[in-house]
């Protein structure tokens, strides 16, 4: 009996040279040990230097980059022009390309979609470092010293020690209200079904794009909230849209909460479901 | 503006306006979030020290007093 659904994998990028590669190694086969099929989609936006297909051959043969340079600071328009390309059934998004997977998020997301036809599968969001990027970096923190604190935990063997260096983006323990998860994995039929992401985002990064996906999604009749315990994504310092600094990312989270408003009509909250807890085979 | 905070951030009906936004479980981010709400329903230009000097409903008020951007009614 197959164990595993084969995943598509779109991975949005801007500007991230440096951490692209690293999220693109803790994405693959042998970090992940997975069984199935993984395509991994890497579309870029407009990136001064964009990653280069030769440069990822160690991935294998299933990687694609598609340069799509958007009119608008957000990646939606062309994440949307990815996931609809993409093979698999399982479709997992990034929509922040600078993030590290930890090792066991592809084999969770794969067993809970054999297990929930409808599910929207979620991880927890940290970022790399003592504390939440756009205060340690006015405290001091550097690119440098992140690789120095990936190199002590040695991630690449031990991906899972990720959580020893991180900081969570969230107070809410797991089960309790979700925001947004950055990767979302679900079928492609739901993905059809929410025609992506909503493209009026088009402010930085997104915006709001993310959390109101995962709002959109659970409230499709017949969908199943997933969390994936255990499992989580890791930002990488890159002076990103909301790790910046305190003055930028509160600039860009309050531009995308006026959006937000804009566009749906009330503001922006969590997701008060508790979903189903998934870890490694027990759903809980 | 109490009302209307206490409302678009679901806060539960015995809420001290004293009380840090993280005792309620709203951490940066969706005090942010808040940030932007009240910008566009009260028309006022939010500052991060207004939310960070003392994270809570009385804190952000006292605020915007100290820099006029509300008045005492």
């Amino acid at each position: 009996m197959k164990h595993f659904a084969n995943i598509s994998l779109v991975i949005a990028c801007f500007n991230m040279n440096r951490e692209i590669h690293k999220t693109l190694y803790s994405l693959s086969k042998s970090y992940q040990n997975f069984e199935g099929e993984i395509e991994i989609i890497v579309v870029d936006t407009g990136s001064d230097v964009a990653p280069r297909l030769e440069e990822l051959s160690y991935l294998g043969e299933n990687i694609s980059v598609i340069n799509f340079p958007s009119k608008y600071p957000s990646p939606v328009d062309a994440l949307n022009h990815a996931i609809f390309r993409a093979k698999n059934n399982l479709i997992g998004v990034f929509i922040d390309g600078a993030r590290l997977a930890s090792p066991g998020m592809l084999n969770a997301s794969s067993q809970a979609s054999l297990l929930y036809e409808n599910g929207i599968f979620t991880t927890r969001n940290y970022q790399l470092g003592p504390d939440l990027q756009y205060k340690s970096l006015d405290s001091g923190y550097t690119k440098k010293i992140e690789d120095e604190l990936l190199e002590s935990i040695d991630w690449k063997v031990n991906g899972y020690r990720l959580f020893e260096i991180s900081t969570p983006e969230q107070l809410s323990s797991i089960g309790e209200p979700l925001l947004e998860s950055n990767a979302i994995f679900m079928g492609k039929h739901l993905w059809e079904k929410l025609g992506g992401y909503d493209p009026l985002f088009i402010s930085t990064g997104g915006g709001a794009a993310n959390p109101d996906l995962l709002k959109r999604a659970c409230e499709l009749p017949g969908t199943t909230l997933v969390r994936l315990d255990g499992e989580a994504t890791f930002h990488q310092v890159h002076y990103g849209v909301t790790t910046s600094s305190v003055a930028t990312a509160f600039a860009n989270l309050k531009q995308a909460s006026i959006e937000y408003i804009k566009v749906r009509g009330v503001p922006l909250r969590p997701i008060d479901l508790k979903g189903v807890i998934f870890k490694h085979g027990n759903d809980v | 503006m109490v009302d209307y905070l206490s409302t678009s951030l679901d806060l539960p009906s015995d809420f001290s306006t004293s009380m840090r936004f993280d005792s309620y479980g709203i951490d940066s981010v969706e005090a942010v979030i808040m940030a932007g709400v009240m910008e566009l329903e009260f028309g006022i230009q939010m500052e991060p020290r207004y939310f960070f000097n003392d994270p809570s409903i009385e804190g952000v008020i006292a605020e915007l007093l100290k820099h006029e951007l509300i008045v005492k009614e």
